[in-house]
């Protein structure tokens, strides 16, 4: 197989995966009803600020960013920096590290995938 | 001495392993993260392929001997250009694949995320544009125009500009991609803007030797300073005569033919398509310009082996000029035994005078090899005119079907692979 039967056979099946991953996605409806679900079962869950005060250490560590209230507790060991960074956005309003992780940017993609499974309500 | 070593290739090693050394520590490696991070991994190996493919097409005269000549160099690049297509292709359907485990939706988040995060369509728009010059480059819809296919290889340069936006704007730490990048950008800048107007030097045509009727030898001489060149290396000729049919300021390799240290600049062209053909009618009195030269191909590992030539179409050339040195008596130690193969006689071009130089020099042989007549080469053919043909160091120039034929042969007989050095004919 020469190089440029192995390149077009490769971006044949690359863009056949991923126009099948939308297509799923579209039709199946259900993951995202459950997603939905899911979210509005959680977001019913309304927090107030001094709820969620009180979790504002390593022990348990929640946060609210953009409106919304996670448990961030096990995620901790798994968070790149040290563990101030982490912890000192603990129990209250995280909303500007999360758009700005100190250096300008905000979190990545990868980041706000991965957020969306310790959401556990919305704030007051 | 079996598997040539070459600094260059491990100068790309090293560029290449230099982001990876940088990023890879960096990434989490836990049981949750592994596989976005290998996604990652992946985007930064494709990233340095690309950037080193571009840092290698400066195509500065020299420096392909580090590579082992230019047309090694140019596979080089190619197989670099065609990993990193690939590559950038597995870095997405990774990220998909370690965001499925969390829901469909998550997959599709993070490859379509909102345009907010505008540096992943800047990666997105990176591929498209590489997907559009890649395409013609591996033939995806067939075969296409050799200058129009290098017109749209320019597109290269704003697919690596949006690449970098992607990989910088994502990266934590950005140096070795502002390293890399500053000699991929300088590579293609010298390669696109400064190298027509500074590494190409102009020549006269002084004659047009017609050899039969679709090739002709030029001799040309330089406007000032000349290239200084070898036997068996090649040029890239532009010709800047605009009353020419076509090929007016394309550039194209051709390989020269007269020996080292000639007055005359000699080069054999056939007409193959509408540049060549064009060529064939040039006058004496018009400009040319000359950008080289470039090979290795008469560069041996044992010089104190005979050699064996073996040569086919229009790929007697670089033997023409080896002939031609050593008529000069500038390459004394060199035995060589040239086997002429072509269809009939009237198409072993260049014939008449290799006999000449065979009957005054006595390390030179000459044997013609006509299809026609013998039917295609066999050990016995080569065995009785060169009886030691399989203990020589042999060089091989043709059409791709004769070189395959031969090599196999050559194989076959007992030649080590390192033994056989092969000009490709029809590379770019």
């Amino acid at each position: 197989m020469t190089s440029s039967r192995i390149a077009y056979t490769a971006f044949v099946a690359f863009v056949s995966v991923v126009l099948t991953l939308i297509v799923v996605y579209l039709i199946q409806g259900s993951p995202e009803q459950v997603t939905m679900a899911d979210k509005a079962s959680s977001d019913s869950t309304v927090y107030t600020i001094d709820q969620v005060a009180e979790h504002n250490d390593a022990s348990s560590c929640w946060k609210i960013i953009e409106g919304g209230v996670y448990d961030l507790t096990t995620y901790l060991p798994d968070h790149p920096t040290d563990e101030e960074t982490f912890t000192r956005w603990c129990g209250r309003e995280a909303t500007p590290a999360w758009q700005d992780k100190g250096n300008g940017r905000s979190h990545s993609p990868r980041a706000a995938a991965r957020l969306e499974n310790y959401r556990i309500g919305v704030i007051d | 001495m079996k598997h040539p070593r070459y600094p260059g290739d491990i100068l790309v090693l090293g560029l290449l392993l230099l982001p990876v050394f940088v990023f890879a520590p960096g990434l989490g490696w836990n049981r949750s993260d592994w596989l976005f991070s290998l996604a990652e991994l992946i985007g930064v190996v494709a990233m340095s392929a690309f950037l080193v493919a571009g840092i290698l097409s400066s195509r500065l005269p020299g420096i392909d001997r580090w590579f082992g000549g230019l047309v090694r160099l140019w596979s080089i690049h190619r197989w670099l250009g065609f990993s990193a297509f690939i590559l950038i292709m597995a870095h997405v359907l990774l990220l998909a694949l370690a965001m499925l485990p969390l829901s469909i939706r998550h997959s599709i988040d993070t490859l379509f995320p909102p345009l907010q995060h505008w540096q992943v369509w800047a990666g997105w728009s990176a591929f498209v544009v590489m997907t559009a010059f890649v395409a013609p480059t591996f033939s995806f819809f067939g075969n296409l125009h050799y200058q129009r296919w290098k017109r749209l290889h320019l597109l290269s340069a704003p697919a690596l500009v949006l690449a970098l936006i992607h990989v910088i704007t994502l990266s934590a730490t950005t140096w070795p991609w502002w390293l890399l990048a500053a000699l991929a950008l300088a590579a293609i800048g010298w390669r696109t803007l400064l190298s027509p107007r500074l590494a190409r030097k102009s020549y006269v045509v002084e004659g047009v030797d017609a050899l039969t009727r679709d090739v002709v030898e030029l001799r040309l001489r330089p406007r000032g300073k000349g290239i200084r060149w070898q036997a068996g290396q090649f040029i890239y000729l532009t010709p800047m005569d605009p009353s020419l049919a076509a090929g007016y300021r394309e550039e194209h390799p051709y390989t020269i033919a007269s020996a080292a240290g000639d007055g005359e600049l000699r080069i054999g062209i056939k007409a193959v398509g509408d540049a060549t053909q064009a060529l064939m009618t040039i006058k004496p009195g018009a400009e040319v310009r000359v950008e080289g030269p470039y090979g290795t191909f008469f560069e041996c590992r044992e010089p104190e082996r005979k050699q064996l030539w073996l040569a086919g179409g229009i790929g007697i050339t670089p033997f023409v000029a080896g002939a031609r040195e050593l008529a000069k008596g500038a390459a004394s130690s060199r035995h060589a035994c040239l086997f002429y193969l072509a269809n009939r006689p009237e198409r072993a071009y260049y014939l008449d005078e290799l006999v000449e130089i065979a009957g005054t020099c006595e390390a030179f042989t000459v044997h013609s090899h006509y299809l026609n007549e013998h039917g295609v080469m066999t050990p016995a053919y080569l065995a009785q005119h060169c009886p030691d043909f399989a203990e020589r160091e042999i060089y091989l120039c043709g059409p791709p079907g004769m070189v395959v034929h031969l090599q196999t042969l050559l194989r076959q007989e007992g030649v080590p692979a390192h033994r056989i050095h092969m000009e490709a004919f029809d590379f770019l």
